[in-house]
């Protein structure tokens, strides 16, 4: 049996050696090796920084780990370096090694640009697609576009990747924080040009809408094409404000980490009308070039606003949830799960709210009858948003981190607050807001170690099949995949640290998925989530193609029907 | 050695009523106790033994700076305790004396005391039940051992109940409130038997607010252990917990005496008043010996296994020493405690004066609200462990980088009393603005005072105070009717109410331009006058090229954008009731989702400012359909239905704001960051550098800031005067200015602003209409303006730059104002003409010119300018309306650089003595100097 291929809609391969180095000049200039090899941890760095954060920072899927993993489909997701990120004095991971004095890894220039305001979140963003062409165009990896979407019906044996870009923050192409400054910055020796950086240097929008528009034509004109766009990250644009995010910073306390906002903005319907109609002309001839958008990181809020515009737009281009885990709950069950909430000022004066759910109990496991739970923050898919991925033949691809699957924290209980934007609190808790308590002391939410069990994984997919099975009449096993978030600053799963561990994981969940399943229904009820024989075991064959349908086919098959715009 | 003691009926009660109250609160004191012994076996801090986070958070505020340092040193090093702690408790601990009790033959027992005012001892109601034990007994100071254990010279008081007695009995009793809390206040005769003076003993302050202790922290108690030496207790006794009225905390071996103090030892503050210890019971209720048997009668204290002690919080002692009713003859004595708690301090604050004084029509000077200049700072306890009061500052940090790293690190010794310091405007990139922060200071000295030992730091380039104070309507409120005299006008009335003047108003306008322009669209239209002048109807009318379609779209476009109120809150008044969003407000001042103007009652004057400037926006019909005094709908009010429902934030506690500038600076960055399309505000003050940054951060983000120019003040004042923002003036029924209306080079627009028709309420609290006059109310006929506007190009202005968005608005405004004939220069291009904005093109994105592309950064004005800019500022307020200052103002307390500034301006401008009228030049000198006017 030749040895199995793998699959995954979200990771960062370059990500990490594109922050190692700033170059003055586009394109790059890097050697392909360098660009290629897994991010070098020195031993200063090794010091300073404690064990979870090194899991963190530790190589997860540079274009090596790719091969030694058989990763051969999948997306390559840009999130171009956020400001909060660059903040040295809120004493998390960055502002530690910001602080350290150290040159490397990072290269500060990216840092400082980012912090002062030099450089276009945009910029950054055609940065890294040039380093994804030129290992393309040296044959070290294929981008997907549909302009060749034949493709994977004879695929070679290097990553076939297609392009995303996680946060709408990536359109915007004035300087960081700078809304009325266009980003010039960026210097393009002659004969060096190509249709990104023309389309940059000579053809400026203020406009997010237009942005994507125009960059998707480049990207066909050299090529490429992108696939998604997450709409949010993991923080607050001022500048360029498209819709609400969900809170998902733990390790940084940024006035920007904090959600403000309500649902999607006009900027951001603009952006969502772009993204379902788009078209670029090729020699002449306009071609749909769609972008798909990604519900991951918007707020509940957010997503809820997005799924009414799009019944009411009737786009039906499918949704998708790259990188997600699930709270267990349905938004009223969520709702009812609430804890404690409380306003926070924060010390530029805006409120926020503090809120602490209980976790949904997923299912309990071994003599000691340990509890599983799922991660119970709001940046994690509610029922209704599983049913609206499905629904739409859309495909939801699996977090491998372990915050997001549900780890469990038995130290502090303030590890379980979230924050959430002090409007939609009252949008969703309008009786609760009355009763608000005054503002509490911000919450220290450090990762601690924690069950890194295969279980948690096993859990988070069979709620979506659970959900699919009972609301919708899709066929829930057939629209999961995984979509690790490698290398975007994830603690991943004990099991599987990085991309090359993938065979490792297909072994857990052909051990766990028939326990987790009986755990699962244990506690949660609901019909057969696995077909099992009249011995009560589950057949061997049938479970390891549900596993590899999961780690491998759905994403293959649902790539393979973007390529042809789902025709 | 102090003998063992039977229990008396007293000790059983108390006793056992703490371990009721013990038990009821099983599972916490569980839960802490265990983690107090994960924290004395070093596997958890200090400050991970609470979930209570808002207790934390003000443990944490009393270290003082960042919050991560601050529980940095609650944590400390185990076993480690500074000196100055130290130092502080034998400072407290000499306040705390022997009580002798005695009976006609002799002595009958004893308690501990403690000091709490000049002359006021407190010790348990169960020491002292009544003014009878009390004047018996004597408070024993000094009854200690010296340093080389000899015996020191006890001095000795009586008690003197007879001037101030006040107790809470230890038992609970439901018809005496707030019985149970086991205190009694005594005075104590301030000169001993033998002539010594009580006053060299000191008192402890009693701070009721939160945050002395947190659950795992040590106590240290100070106490006459059954009337032996005075001795404090060191051992590692952790506070377990906080019950509703008492705190428990581990049991020393013995049981405390009653009466004792004890302390947070993380702040030598005042935590409790010791008053029982509590017994270990078996599942029977007996109490248990410490030989495991049930206590058996005859047994002593000793024998007893005491687990924990209860004591008495200082917050529930003070709380029923403000609220238990005495004696008149009593008063004075009370006053002098809460005047030790409380050490009196005097600040000036920054006024914000509203544009619409809520008068009319009479020619009548002078129309403008005026705001009290100073307030005395009471009422909340200070802590005990710091004097002063919290200040705030905006400072300017130098440009230097070296200077800047070394503020951050080193502010909390920079700045003695460093609570806590920020950035002001974390988000922003804006060079000025990126270097201003906030600074919180614990201080009792004059805030100008400290502000100018700020400014002489190397590393600051300007600090000025943001000056917290109370209220006016506070401190006026016991007394409104007679000390308020907000105007001359014959209808409104000090109370705040007003009387229809709809003749008045006929009689001084009915041949007017705009009223016969309004007369002619039907009778009745006067109250609609407005209309006219800023060419008006509907959007129909207004934007007659669109498409059906493109009319819904623009409805939709407008319901969907926010229009922010930064006013003193909405109301329920009907005229305005449905055009607020209240799922979206907030509240500045009091810190809640509800912006509603708590003050819009009848008795408070000016109420309802906010209700007068929406009803011009969204204004609808009365409640009342009977009433013949409704008209005048808001501009974004169609057939009675919303198009924008206004979103209000309240930033001014009253109409006469006094409140910080950081609550203005927070409105406006939260509307910023939400997504705020267009902002109005109809009050301002006199320009300061946070305002100016926070209206250049609005401006780069493409928010629309329309504000009022001012009133009566002649100057434009801040935020109108930034360049980012549209300033509008007020004209008449005439299409002339309005006299009061401020005027200068900044002022972009004219609206119609004097003697318009906006709600009030009558003496009798109904609902009414009346004519007003403001630049308030010329301000949201602009923001309506803003709102049509942006919706109807908003497909076009997505691809504006933000600023440009803003500076497209004002040149399409000022292209389309219609100027009367003989416009006077200093109120912009002239009135502005609704339908022409929305009808010309928007001008090219090339030919905008950004508002600051010429500003320079000012050399900021030196402290004492600012000083004496304040200073003459609410002098002027005060010559506006006398009433509302005169009371206070004398005791503004002017630093010799204010006065030093205030003294240059007076020489150079006048001859004569400044008592006189040339006060009003040299002021005027002054200002247009600050205003660059």
């Amino acid at each position: 049996m030749a040895s199995p291929v793998f699959f995954d809609f979200h990771l960062h391969p370059v990500f990490k050696k594109f922050i190692c180095k700033y170059e003055e000049s586009y394109p790059s200039t890097r050697s392909l090796d360098e660009l290629t090899g897994q991010f070098d941890l020195t031993s200063p760095l090794v010091k300073l920084l404690d064990e979870e954060l090194l899991h963190i920072l530790g190589s997860q899927s540079c274009i090596d780990q790719l091969n030694e993993g058989k990763l051969t489909v999948g997306v390559a997701a840009i999130a171009p370096i956020e400001r909060l990120f660059t903040n040295k004095a809120d004493g998390g991971m960055f502002g530690k090694i910001l602080n350290s004095g150290l040159t490397k890894p990072l290269d500060l220039t990216y840092m400082n640009n980012v912090r002062d305001g030099n450089v276009s979140y945009y910029q950054l963003f055609i940065r890294e697609v040039n380093i994804y062409k030129r290992l393309h165009e040296a044959g070290k990896i294929h981008m997907l576009t549909r302009q060749a979407p034949q493709v994977l019906n004879s695929p070679a044996p290097i990553p076939h990747l297609a392009l995303g870009l996680e946060g709408g923050h990536g359109l915007c192409r004035t300087l960081i924080g700078q809304p009325g400054k266009q980003d010039t910055s960026l210097t393009v020796p002659p004969g060096a040009e190509d249709s990104l950086s023309k389309d940059f240097t000579t053809a400026f929008t203020s406009n997010p809408a237009k942005s994507l528009q125009q960059v998707q034509q480049a990207l066909w004109e050299q090529e490429l094409d992108l696939c998604y766009l997450v709409l949010t990250h993991l923080s607050h644009i001022d500048e360029q404000l498209l819709a609400t995010h969900a809170y998902g910073m733990k390790m940084i306390k940024d006035v920007s980490s904090y959600p403000m906002g309500n649902g999607i903005t006009l900027k951001g319907r603009q952006v969502i009308d772009a993204a379902y109609t788009l078209e670029v002309t090729l020699n002449g001839t306009k071609t749909p070039a769609p972008v798909l958008i990604d519900i991951k990181h918007m707020s509940l809020k957010s997503r809820l606003d997005l799924y009414a515009y799009r019944k009411e737009k009737k786009y039906n281009l499918p949704l998708i949830a790259s990188h997600i885990g699930v709270t267990g709950y349905s938004v009223n069950a969520w709702k009812e799960a609430l804890n404690e909430a409380s306003t926070m000022r924060l010390s530029s004066g805006e409120p926020v709210v503090t809120i602490n759910v209980d976790r949904k109990t997923a299912g309990f496991w071994g003599f000691i009858n340990k509890e599983f739970t799922y991660n119970a923050w709001s940046i994690n898919l509610m029922d209704e948003d599983i049913e609206a991925v499905l629904v739409s033949n859309g495909l939801i691809g699996i977090s491998l981190d372990v915050r997001i699957l549900g780890w469990q924290d038995l130290l502090s209980k303030g590890d379980k607050d979230e924050f959430m934007s002090a409007e939609e609190f009252r949008f969703f808790f309008p009786e609760r807001a009355r009763q608000l308590v005054p503002p509490a002391v911000e919450s220290q939410l450090k990762p601690t170690r924690e069950e890194r069990h295969p279980l948690a994984l096993c859990f988070n997919i069979l709620h979506v099949v659970s959900v699919g099975l009972i609301r919708t009449d899709q066929k829930p096993w057939k629209q999961i995949c995984i979509g690790s978030d490698y290398d975007g600053l994830i603690n991943p799963v004990i099991n599987c640290r990085d991309v090359s561990q993938l065979s490792v994981l297909e072994e857990n969940l052909i051990r766990w998925l028939p326990v987790a399943e009986r755990a699962y229904r244990k506690e949660n009820g609901g019909g057969p989530l696995l077909d099992r024989q009249p011995n009560g075991e589950v057949e061997p064959a049938y479970l390891k193609g549900l596993v590899r349908d999961i780690l491998y086919t759905n994403g293959e098959q649902f790539m393979k029907r973007w390529l042809t715009n789902f025709q | 050695m102090t003998p063992s003691l039977p229990l008396d009926p007293t000790t059983l009660y108390l006793a056992d009523k703490a371990a009721t109250n013990y038990a009821a609160h099983a599972d916490e004191i569980d839960k802490i106790t265990r983690r107090i012994t994960e924290n004395r076996s070093g596997i958890r801090s200090l400050t991970d033994i609470t979930d209570d986070k808002s207790r934390l958070f003000k443990r944490a505020a009393r270290e003082g700076g960042q919050f991560e340092q601050a529980l940095e040193r609650i944590n400390g090093i185990p076993d480690f305790q500074d000196m100055a702690i130290l130092r502080k408790i034998v400072r407290a601990s000499t306040s705390v004396c022997r009580i002798i009790l005695q009976g006609p033959s002799g002595i009958t027992g004893y308690g501990t005391g403690c000091l709490i005012a000049p002359n006021v001892l407190i010790t348990n109601n169960h020491v002292f039940p009544n003014a009878g034990t009390a004047s018996r007994a004597i408070a024993q100071f000094n009854y200690e051992l010296g340093d080389n254990g000899q015996v020191l010279t006890p001095v000795s008081f009586r008690l003197r109940p007879d001037l101030f007695f006040l107790t809470s009995p230890y038992t609970e009793q439901a018809d005496v409130p707030f019985s149970g809390r086991d205190f009694t206040l005594v005075a104590v005769e301030p000169t001993s038997t033998d002539g010594g003076s009580l006053s060299q003993f000191g008192f402890i302050r009693l701070d009721a607010s939160l945050g002395k202790i947190i659950e795992g922290e040590n106590c240290v108690v100070i106490q006459h252990p059954k009337g032996d030496y005075k001795k404090v207790v060191l051992k590692d006794i952790r506070l377990i917990t906080f019950t509703d009225n008492f705190l428990i905390y581990e049991a020393d071996t013995q049981p405390g005496s009653s009466g004792s103090l004890v302390l947070g030892l993380g702040t030598a503050d005042a935590v409790a008043l010791h008053h029982s210890a509590v017994p270990r019971k078996d599942a029977n209720g007996n109490w248990l010996r410490k030989d495991g048997r049930p206590r058996q009668p005859g047994d002593t204290d000793d024998a007893i296994d005491w687990i924990g002690n209860e004591g008495v919080r200082v917050s529930c002692i003070v709380e029923a020493f403000n609220k238990l009713a005495i004696p008149e003859a009593m008063q004075p004595y009370r006053a002098k405690i809460v005047e030790a708690q409380t050490p009196p301090l005097v600040v000036n604050s920054p006024s914000i004066i509203s544009m619409s004084p809520p008068t009319l029509v009479s020619g009548n000077a002078p129309r403008a609200e005026a705001s009290p200049t100073t307030s005395a700072v009471s009422a909340a306890p200070l802590p005990a462990s710091t004097s002063g009061k919290l200040l705030y500052f905006e400072v300017l940090l130098t440009d230097q980088s070296s200077l800047q790293a070394d503020w951050a690190k080193r502010a909390n010794e920079l700045v003695p009393g460093l609570i806590d310091q920020t950035a002001l405007f974390p988000m922003s990139q804006e060079p000025v603005a990126r270097r201003m922060v906030y600074v919180t200071v614990r201080s009792s000295e004059n805030p100008w005072a400290l502000a100018a030992t700020i400014e002489g730091l190397p590393h600051v380039e300007a600090c000025r105070p943001d000056l917290q104070s109370l209220t006016d309507i506070g401190r006026n409120s016991a007394a409104t009717e007679a000390t308020i005299r907000i105007t001359e006008s014959e209808f409104v009335i000090n109370n705040g109410t007003a009387e229809p003047n709809e003749e008045k108003f006929l009689e001084n306008w009915g041949k007017s331009i705009q009223v016969q322009a309004a007369l002619s669209n039907g009778a009745g239209r006067q109250r609609w006058w407005h209309w006219s002048a800023i060419n008006w109807t509907n959007l129909n009318q207004g934007v007659p090229d669109l498409t059906e379609d493109e009319f819904r779209q623009l409805r939709e476009r407008l319901a969907q954008m926010r229009l922010i109120q930064l006013d003193t809150g909405y109301s329920d008044h009907s005229k305005v009731a449905d055009g607020y969003n209240t799922d979206l407000d907030f509240d500045f001042i009091d810190d809640d989702n509800d912006a509603q103007d708590e003050r819009a009652s009848v008795g408070i004057k000016f109420p309802y400012h906010g209700t007068r400037t929406a009803s011009l926006v969204v204004g609808g019909s009365l409640a009342d359909a009977t009433s013949k005094l409704d008209g005048n709908n808001g501009l974004l009010v169609e057939q009675g239905k919303c198009l924008t429902r206004l979103i209000p934030y309240r930033i001014a506690q009253s109409v006469i704001l006094i409140g910080r500038g950081k609550q203005v600076v927070d409105g406006v960055n939260y509307a910023i960051r939400s997504g705020a399309d267009v902002l109005f505000m109809c009050m301002g003050s006199y320009p300061r550098p946070m305002l100016e940054a926070i209206a250049r951060e609005a401006y780069e983000k493409g928010v629309i800031w329309v504000c009022a120019a001012g009133n009566e003040v002649g100057l434009v004042v801040a935020p109108a005067l930034y360049p980012g923002t549209i300033a509008v003036a007020a004209t008449n029924p005439e299409d002339k200015p309005w006299s009061g209306s401020s005027h200068g080079p900044t002022v972009d627009i004219a609206a119609p602003g004097e003697d318009v028709y906006v709600p009030f309420l009558d003496k009798k609290g109904q609902e009414i209409m009346v004519y007003g006059s403001g630049t308030s109310y010329a301000t949201p006929q602009v923001a309506s303006a803003a709102m049509l506007w942006k919706a109807r190009h908003s497909e076009e202005l997505s691809d504006y730059l933000p600023w440009q968005v803003v500076e497209a608005f004002r040149e399409t405004l000022k292209a389309s104002a219609r100027k009367p004939t003989g416009w006077p220069q200093g109120y912009g291009k002239g009135i502005i003409d609704i339908t022409e904005l929305l009808n010309i093109k928007l001008p090219p994105k090339n030919t905008l010119t950004h508002a600051y592309k010429n500003q320079k950064d000012a050399n900021p004005h030196s402290v004492g300018i600012a000083e004496a800019v304040h200073f003459i500022w609410n002098v002027f307020s005060k010559k506006v309306s006398p009433g509302a200052t005169e009371s206070t103002l004398g005791s503004v307390p002017l630093t010799q650089r204010g006065q030093q500034a205030l003294a240059a301006f007076s020489s150079s401008s006048s001859s004569g003595g400044r008592e006189s009228s040339s006060t009003m030049t040299d002021s005027d000198a002054l200002l247009r100097y600050y205003f660059n006017q």
